[in-house]
């Protein structure tokens, strides 16, 4: 990773592991096939995230 | 939405899922009978609300998170079917998505090759997010 940050000039963002973010797709797609799917507001989002431990400013979608 | 974005969006959603990768309009309007005029406009909607992402200038869907409809180096397969995906992230939602915990999740350019087996990720890997949550749509194609 380090080597591509420094290969693209890019800064660090977050990183977690694969199996957190396949955990959090299962919530995160939860019904997303469906027609009726209703897309979580920013609070909503945000508590999914906070479901799987994403935290914090790089995850926060509420406030100012 | 409106009830008929909301069909609209599942049609791609149905569409991607049976492994078709260039959806438009008329393909939309055609697969289900309806008013293609009708179509575009709510393609243009559904973009506006960030729920698809479309080729600058035209009416096709190139993001349907998790899917993708082009092949970005990042993919899922489930049994003997692939899909592309926009990151890594994506083709490990894809395979949630689908694959009721089992799948494989691809990435050329990383040599990312992460088996899902009843929802275990092996070898558990990194997925490095570049752009914070809040945000992801300001330019959905870079993030």
């Amino acid at each position: 990773m380090t080597r591509w940050l420094e290969a693209t000039g890019s800064q660090r963002g977050y990183v977690a592991s694969a199996q957190t973010m396949y955990d959090l797709s299962v919530d995160w797609y939860a019904g997303r096939m469906a027609e009726a799917w209703i897309p979580p507001d920013a609070t909503e989002a945000e508590a999914i995230f906070g479901a799987h431990d994403l935290t914090g400013e790089f995850w926060r979608l509420t406030g100012g | 939405m409106t009830p008929f974005e909301r069909a609209v969006r599942a049609e791609i959603y149905s569409l991607f899922a049976g492994g078709t990768f260039e959806v438009d309009a008329e393909q939309l309007a055609q697969s289900r009978g309806w008013d293609r005029h009708e179509v575009q406009e709510s393609l243009e909607s559904l973009e506006a609300q960030h729920r698809i992402s479309l080729v600058a200038g035209t009416h096709r869907v190139l993001m349907a998170h998790p899917f993708a409809s082009l092949d970005s180096g990042y993919q899922a397969h489930i049994d003997t079917r692939s899909w592309f995906a926009n990151c890594a992230w994506d083709a490990l939602a894809i395979v949630a998505l689908l694959g009721n915990g089992n799948g494989r999740a691809t990435g050329r350019e990383l040599d990312i090759d992460w088996s899902i087996e009843d929802g275990r990720v092996s070898p558990n890997g990194i997925v490095h997010l570049l752009v914070p949550a809040r945000q992801f749509w300001d330019d959905i194609g870079f993030t």
